[in-house]
């Protein structure tokens, strides 16, 4: 419709419409991590009122320290674990919502409760939940095993837990995005493979994963930077302890930023966190790119 | 009919981008705000009711909760600050956070406020504390109103039933502790969260064992295998308290799950408030079980300051001025123990005997077990540091050599 | 052949039901604490059957300025839609129909940036509207917040735009309307459906954010519901943790979510997925 502009007209235009989104988000987004990339150099403490070049050194100094690698390692854990659960039972619980029953929609409605909870409110509630001595689960755990566990001082059930309230928290989103692609995919190509003899596992391996695998790869890996992001869930639940344990390094990040005002060491850390996403967003681009030319 | 729909989407969208933008909603208050502790919010209120603060100098007050651990607090008074605002006018201020403030240069210097008859009615030991703890580079950032030590309270009741002694050193603390526990109760508890609970005791232990827990020495190792030997060894102590705060665990202790504890002095008013529960004859406090160096109980206190972003800093100061006065201290005090302190205008003006809070005190200090606080200038994040690692330790995460060696590391890192 | 068909609905059915189960539980405990007086909140083992009160809610109010924060949370989740639907329109609008070079890379490069974890970014932001005296204030809040839905509205509205038939609008050029009447009488009311959708997600997605009010607010003038919730966590009573107000308040942060998922339940599904489908 636009094409017999002008070319000068046309950037015009498309400048005006594009540009306060486009110049908003990214004053908002590469200008900071800029500003963080170049924070990380120096030694900044708001409280003590330092500022001071310092090379490598903030980086240099979060590998030395074994709690943070700690970290580190139990966020790409507790990343990995949550996805793979996610990815799996999402499956399942998307297979079941393309079924025909009664009460479908009732189901498929009540799927997005947890997604549309505050994460910070589920946090408190499974905390609350998970209570040594007034927790449901505690309760109901007693009753059926009689044993008195302590889930949230014990570092592993602390860790368990964490990963698998985040499960809880996210699975439904990835039902909903496997769903779609579940949906998209024509009865023929089963119907077809029914023919051939293909049992259920092969037509699952052949049809649902390739069709739906860019899917997958899309949202599923916003999905996972925003679980990597989120410290609203850390919060809720374990505030990073006991010990440190099930602090992952987004919760770290805003320790040293926001209750230590460490600002030097919170930008490092963020830049360690900005390695991690390219790794994963490049891993995602490439299986992307390998499944667009496989199905 | 399209011409009305869009012409009322478009009045609305309008509206709302106005509203937004000029923020139109301002919850301005014209009070004075004081934030203080939850427990201390009505011993406030009530001090000002009888005092006639109002009548006598015409500012209204709100007395308003502020966040009670210091991590928590010193993130959102940061916050507000760097924006040029402040949540409250006045801040009640424990020694964690006041330290962290002192050096960033947001406090009102209060030393104009009051003159050298003030002082003289301060014993030496109050003026050395207020010194390292109140003071930085000659200004007078915050203004103590309280002298609290920690006290050892335990069930008078049940050791009479079962024919034991208040124990006096670590080791009865276990002898006793074992044959105190039974199903229902355990010896001896304290707050162990993180987030300024945990520091506490480990500082208390620590200075117990003859040194100071920033050092990651021999002493603090003393101290940490201690508690885990209690919890797990000798079971006296339940893990449970790893996640619990002091309130908590007040809580536990009036709910007979727990014998002895130390603890601030606050617990005499709370006991007391336990109507039900509470008789003379339960508790009784007793001095702190010594351990391989001392007894020692270390002071702490909690006073008035006025970040300097507050646009009420006249009225603010005519408030720090009246709640520490000569005149109103032994009033205050008689009030609650919350103003309580060994000023000589308060010890005079109260009947030492009959309050418990103070004869207590004076026990204490005439036993001279009462010491200083253990110190670092960056007191908020080397305790985050002694926390973190000791919690590790104590929910066997890591070993006690890896304590030592990661919090010198941390600390030489923080000091840098 | 009529038993196995038997055995599947039954299986079918007890995966629904389990299925069910797990998503209720903690919203059913979050529901019944708030219900709970305070007295018969920390019985071990817990309480199932209470005395039903709403007291809890009346002391929500009274301990927590709850009038400016629910406000609060409105004014920010409201602006933060309008400004990311209008801008990410906008610029939807122009990348799908105009074609100009370099719009695939700008498009990319904006669709990236949902790829920044805003812990990151939280620091220097923080700096930024300090120096434009935007700290506590909604409008820095909406203005963040609208920043952040932008890209994930972009990419969804695009698709949408170009699901649009170009026929009409070059129609209505003919008949000799301008492009701002094209975009309001003719694309607009085409694309309701999603541009509802994406508001929507775009609502629930602010009302749910912590972390930027959190960081930029510091008193009643902009603190949201979601800072409040942590506040009344953080709070010292002589009772202990005020676990009933948390529950209550929680309640009143999901019940208007729970209603908008139900009334906009497929829309979101459609809406969620659509990007990435094209």
């Amino acid at each position: 419709m636009f094409s017999n502009y002008s070319k000068l007209k046309k950037y015009l235009i498309f400048s005006i419409l594009v540009g306060p989104a486009v110049l908003l988000r990214f004053s908002t987004s590469f200008y900071p991590i800029i500003r963080t990339i170049y924070l990380s150099f120096f030694k900044h403490n708001l409280m003590e009122q330092v500022h001071r070049y310092v090379g490598f050194n903030n980086f240099t100094s979060l590998l030395n320290d074994q709690t943070i690698v700690d970290v580190i390692g139990f966020t790409l854990v507790f990343i990995a674990v949550s996805v793979i659960l996610q990815l799996v039972l999402g499956m399942v619980i998307a297979n079941l919502l393309n079924t025909n029953f009664k009460g479908r929609k009732i189901v498929r409605t009540l799927n997005l409760l947890p997604w549309v909870i505050p994460v910070i409110v589920s946090g408190y509630v499974f905390r609350w939940m998970l209570n040594a001595d007034y927790g449901l689960i505690t309760d109901w755990i007693f009753r059926l095993s009689g044993k008195e566990v302590q889930l949230l001082i014990n570092s592993f059930y602390a860790r368990m837990s964490l990963i698998l309230v985040n499960v809880w928290r996210n699975t439904p989103f990835m039902a909903i995005v496997l769903l779609a692609g579940l949906q998209s995919i024509p009865d023929e190509l089963y119907e077809a493979a029914k023919i051939d003899g293909a049992s259920w596992f092969q037509r699952f391996l052949h049809i649902t994963l390739p069709a739906s695998s860019s899917t997958i790869v899309t949202l599923g890996l916003f999905n996972i930077i925003w679980q990597i992001a989120n410290i609203d869930i850390i919060l809720g639940l374990t505030q990073g302890g006991p010990g440190s344990s099930t602090t992952v390094i987004a919760y770290r990040i805003y320790q040293l930023g926001m209750q230590w005002f460490s600002w030097g060491s919170a930008s490092a850390l963020s830049v360690y966190l900005l390695i991690i996403v390219a790794v994963i967003s490049l891993i995602a681009l490439y299986l992307y790119r390998r499944f667009e030319f496989s199905s | 009919m399209l011409k009305r729909k869009s012409k009322i989407l478009v009045t609305l969208v309008v509206l709302s981008i106005l509203l937004v933008s000029v923020n139109l909603v301002v919850f301005a208050s014209d009070e004075l705000i004081v934030g203080v502790g939850g427990w201390a919010v009505e011993p406030t209120k009530r001090a000002l009711e009888e005092l006639n603060f109002t009548e006598k100098t015409g500012i209204e007050v709100t007395v308003t909760t502020r966040p009670g651990s210091p991590p928590e607090f010193i993130s959102q008074m940061t916050s507000s600050i760097l924006g040029g605002q402040t949540p409250y006018d006045v801040i009640d201020l424990e020694d964690d956070a006041a330290i962290n403030f002192s050096r960033s240069g947001w406090l009102v210097d209060l030393d104009p406020i009051y003159d050298d008859a003030f002082w003289e009615d301060w014993t030496p030991g109050m003026l050395e504390m207020v010194d390292t703890w109140n003071r930085h580079e000659g200004e007078l950032f915050r203004i103590p109103h309280n002298y609290e030590t920690q006290y050892f309270f335990y069930r008078k009741d049940i050791l009479a039933e079962k024919g034991l002694e208040v124990p006096q050193t670590w080791e009865e603390m276990v002898e006793v502790g074992k044959q105190l526990t039974t199903d229902e109760m355990y010896a001896v508890s304290d707050g162990l969260a993180k987030g300024g609970y945990l520091g506490v005791y480990v500082s208390y232990l620590t200075q117990q064992a003859g040194g100071n827990p920033f050092d990651f020495g021999p002493a603090l190792r003393e101290s940490l295998q201690f508690i885990h030997d209690m919890i797990y060894e000798h079971e006296i102590f339940p893990s449970s308290a790893l996640n619990k705060d002091f309130d908590q665990v007040n809580n536990d202790f009036v709910n007979d799950r727990v014998a002895m504890m130390r603890m601030w002095p606050y617990f005499f008013d709370y006991q007391e408030s336990q109507e039900d529960w509470y008789n003379e004859d339960k508790v009784g406090v007793a001095l702190p079980p010594k351990g391989p160096e001392g007894r020692d109980t270390f002071v702490a206190s909690w006073g008035w300051a006025i970040p300097n972003t507050s646009d009420k800093i006249d009225e603010a100061k005519t408030f720090v001025e009246f709640m520490t006065s000569v005149e109103n201290a032994p009033k205050l005090a008689k009030m609650s123990t919350w103003f309580l302190s060994p000023r000589h205008s308060i010890m005079e003006g109260i009947d030492v005997e009959e309050s418990r809070l103070a004869s207590n005190l004076k026990k204490y200090s005439d036993a001279g077990v009462i010491s200083s606080r253990p110190f670092h200038p960056n007191f908020r994040q080397a305790s985050s540091i002694v926390e973190e690692l000791a919690s590790a330790y104590l929910t066997n995460q890591i070993s006690l050599d890896e304590v030592i060696e990661r919090g010198q590391e941390q600390m030489k890192a923080l000091e840098e | 052949m009529k038993s196995r068909t038997v055995w599947n609905k039954l299986f079918l059915y007890f995966g629904i039901a389990i299925f069910v189960f797990i998503i209720l539980v903690p919203i059913y405990w979050l529901f019944l604490t708030a219900l709970t007086p305070r007295t018969q909140l920390f019985s071990v083992p817990p309480n199932y059957f209470p005395d039903f009160t709403l007291a809890n809610f009346r002391n929500l109010i009274s301990q927590v300025p709850f009038v400016a924060y629910l406000t609060n949370s409105i004014l920010f989740s409201i602006g933060a839609v309008l400004l990311s639907v209008i801008l990410s329109f906008l610029a939807a609008y122009g990348f799908a129909r105009i074609e100009v070079p370099g719009s695939n890379f700008l498009l990319f490069a904006l669709v990236l940036t949902m790829a920044i974890p805003e812990i990151v970014t939280v620091v220097p932001l923080f700096q930024v509207l300090r120096n434009l005296n935007m700290i506590d204030t909604i409008r820095g809040l909406v203005m963040v917040m609208g920043s952040v839905l932008i890209p994930f509205s972009v990419w969804v509205l695009v698709t949408f735009v170009k699901r649009v038939p170009v026929e009409i609008e070059e129609a209505a050029i003919v008949d000799g309307a301008n492009l701002p009447q094209v975009l309001f009488y003719i694309v607009i009311p085409a694309m309701k459906p999603s541009l509802v959708t994406v508001t929507i997600i775009n609502f629930i997605n602010a009302w749910n954010n912590l972390l930027y009010p959190l960081v930029f607010s510091s008193s009643v003038s902009a603190k949201t519901l979601t800072v409040s919730i942590t506040e009344i966590f953080q709070a010292r009573t002589p009772y202990g943790r005020p676990w009933e107000l948390i529950s209550t308040l929680g309640v009143t942060m999901v019940v208007p979510m729970v209603i908008l998922v139900f009334i906009a339940q497929r829309g979101i599904v459609s809406g969620l997925t659509s990007g990435s489908l094209d």
